[in-house]
C-alpha cells in the first residue's frame, strides 16, 4: 500500500522508474482486460498501449483511496479504453437482437466438471462471444453495472441490453458444455 | 435458474478479474518512447523559453551597451531620451556639484561668458553650464532651492527634445532572422524597411528568404506590416503588429507544384531596444496563420497553419 502511495507519486513527477514498476506490476493484469473487451490479442496490446499512455497523462487526477483503488481506477481506465476502440470501430451495432426467441439458458454441469477448465479457455470463450454480447457480459460481470447504467452508456435500450447479456450467458454455458463433452471423449 | 443465472456470473467474475495474460516484448519501449516524445504542449514552451531567452539577451546586450559605453556618450543618451525620477537624482546630482567644485574658479569664470551663446545650439554643453552656473549660485542658494531650479529646466528640455523626435518621422533599415515553433522549421532571414507614418504607426515592408533545410525547399517573401507602438519609454518601444506576407517558392528537391503562392497573416508583440544613437535591437514574438495550407509544399513546410513566430534582429534607424 505504501508502494502504490509512493509509485502513484512516482508517475505524477514523471519518474521513469516508477512508471515502469506501475507497468511491470499491473501490464499483464489489465492486458487481459482488454482482451476479455476487445477479443483480439494484437488490438488488445494497442488498447492496453493507449491505456498506460492515457493513466501516466492523468495520474494527476487519481486520488488514492486505499488498497485496490489504484487497481481498480487503472481497469477501468482500460475498459474505458476498449470501448472506446470498440465504439469507433462501430462494431456494437452489428448485433441484432430479436425479441422472440429467447431460448433458456442450458443447465451448468456440476462444480467440479468445469473446475477443471483453464482460466485461458474461459477466457477465450468470453472473447469469442459476438462483440455486443461481449461487452455486455463485461460490463455487467466485471464492471458490476445494472442494465440502466448499460444501456446508457453503449446508446442502446435497457431491454437490449438484458437481452444482450441473456444470450451471452446462453453461449458460454453451451461452450462449457462443449468442451466438457470434448474432454471426456 | 436465478441461482444458475449467479452461478455463471460468478464462475467467470472469479476465475478471469484476477488474470493475467503474456505481454508481447516491446510494448514498453513503445509507451516509453511515446511518453518522451514532445507534446504541441511542449513544443509552445519551448518556444516561450525561447521567446524569454532572446529578451533577456536583448536586455544583457543593452545591459553591456549602458557598462562599457564612455561616460561623456552615456550623458548624452541619458539626456536625449530623460533624466531619471526617481531617488537616484539627487545623487548624480552631488556627483556633478563635486566634480564641478573640484573645479578651479578660473575654469568656471572662462566657461560663464559661453553661457548665451552656447546654450541655442549644443544641449550638451547648455546642461554643463546650467549645472556649473547651479554650482556657483549654491553659494548663496539653499540646496532645495536649487534642486527646484533646476529640474524644471530639464524637464523644458526632455519636452523639446522629444518633440523634435516625434515630429521627424524616420525612416528605418533592418536585418532580422526568425522561425516557427515547430520541429524542423524553415529558417528564415529578411531585410526590412519601414517609414514611421504617425507618432505611434510605422508601415513596414522588405524581402524575406526561408530555407527548410530537411526537404530542400527554397522560398521568397515580401511582407507587408503596420506597427502600432503601445510603449515608448525612453530606449524602450513595445509595439503591436499586424501583416501580411506573399510567399514564392524557388526551389525544392521534389517535384511539387511551386509555382502557387502562398499567403500568411502574421500577428505579433515586439520589443525594439535602442542601443546607439541609430541603432536598435528588437525581437518579436507572434501567431503565424498559413492561408489556407494550399500547397503541398505548404503542407511540408509546416505542420499547422496556425503557428508561433519568433524574429529577432538589428534595426538602423535615420
Amino acid at each position: 500500500m505504501e508502494e502504490e502511495i509512493e509509485l502513484v507519486n512516482g508517475c505524477r513527477v514523471g519518474d521513469n522508474i516508477a512508471r515502469k514498476r506501475l507497468y511491470t506490476l499491473y501490464s499483464k493484469r489489465l492486458l487481459s482486460v482488454c482482451y476479455r473487451y476487445v477479443g483480439d490479442i494484437d488490438v488488445a496490446h494497442d488498447v492496453l498501449h493507449d491505456g498506460f499512455i492515457n493513466i501516466y497523462k492523468s495520474i494527476s487526477k487519481f486520488s488514492y483511496r486505499g488498497e485496490g483503488s489504484l487497481l481498480f481506477w487503472m481497469n477501468r481506465i482500460m475498459a474505458n479504453a476498449s470501448l472506446d476502440y470498440l465504439q469507433k470501430k462501430k462494431k456494437m451495432q452489428e448485433v441484432i437482437v430479436s425479441e422472440e426467441d429467447l431460448p433458456d439458458i442450458p443447465e451448468l454441469p456440476e462444480s467440479q466438471m468445469y473446475g477443471r477448465i483453464t482460466d485461458e479457455e474461459l477466457m477465450s470463450f468470453v472473447a469469442q462471444l459476438p462483440i455486443g454480447y461481449r461487452t455486455v457480459f463485461n460490463l455487467y460481470v466485471f464492471e458490476g453495472n445494472s442494465h440502466k447504467e448499460i444501456a446508457a452508456k453503449l446508446h442502446i435500450n435497457e431491454h437490449s441490453s438484458t437481452s444482450q447479456y441473456y444470450r451471452a450467458k446462453c453461449m458460454l454455458v453451451k461452450r462449457i458444455k462443449e468442451y466438457i463433452r470434448n474432454e471426456e471423449k | 435458474m436465478k441461482k444458475n443465472e449467479d452461478e455463471i456470473a460468478e464462475l467467470f467474475r472469479s476465475r478471469l478479474s484476477q488474470h493475467e495474460m503474456p505481454l508481447k516484448k516491446d510494448l514498453w519501449e513503445d509507451i516509453e518512447s511515446e511518453l518522451s516524445k514532445p507534446s504541441s504542449k511542449r513544443i509552445y514552451l519551448a518556444a516561450f523559453v525561447a521567446l524569454a531567452a532572446v529578451f533577456i539577451l536583448l536586455f544583457a546586450c543593452s545591459a553591456a551597451v549602458m557598462l562599457f559605453v564612455p561616460k561623456e556618450s552615456m550623458n548624452n543618451v541619458a539626456m536625449k531620451s530623460s533624466l531619471p525620477k526617481t531617488g537616484k537624482h539627487p545623487i548624480v546630482f552631488k556627483t556633478v556639484k563635486e566634480e564641478v567644485a573640484c573645479v578651479d574658479q578660473q575654469v568656471v569664470d572662462v566657461v560663464e561668458p559661453k553661457l548665451p551663446t552656447s546654450a541655442e545650439d549644443n544641449h550638451a554643453k547648455e546642461m554643463t553650464i546650467s549645472q556649473t552656473d547651479s554650482v556657483s549660485a549654491s553659494k548663496v542658494e539653499s540646496e532645495s532651492a536649487m534642486l527646484s531650479k533646476f529640474y524644471p529646466e530639464s524637464e523644458k528640455k526632455r519636452h523639446i527634445l522629444s518633440d523634435n523626435m516625434r515630429t521627424k518621422k524616420r525612416w528605418s533599415v533592418g536585418v532580422l532572422a526568425s522561425i516557427e515553433a515547430q520541429l524542423h522549421s524553415p529558417m528564415t532571414i529578411g531585410l526590412s524597411v519601414g517609414k514611421q507614418l504617425t507618432d505611434k504607426i510605422t508601415l513596414e515592408s522588405g524581402l524575406r528568404y526561408s530555407h527548410l533545410q530537411s526537404d530542400n525547399i527554397n522560398s521568397i517573401g515580401i511582407p507587408l506590416k503596420v506597427n502600432y507602438d503601445l510603449i515608448n519609454k525612453q530606449d524602450i518601444d513595445f509595439y503591436l503588429s499586424a501583416g501580411v506576407m506573399v510567399e514564392k517558392n524557388l526551389s525544392t528537391s521534389s517535384s511539387l507544384d511551386i509555382d502557387k503562392l502562398e499567403c500568411s497573416l502574421t500577428s505579433a508583440v515586439g520589443l525594439q531596444y535602442k542601443i546607439a544613437d541609430n541603432l536598435s535591437i528588437f525581437a518579436e514574438s507572434g501567431v503565424v496563420y498559413h492561408l489556407g495550407n494550399q500547397t503541398a509544399i505548404s503542407a511540408i513546410k509546416y505542420d499547422n497553419s496556425l503557428n508561433l513566430n519568433i524574429a529577432c534582429g538589428v534595426k538602423f534607424v535615420y
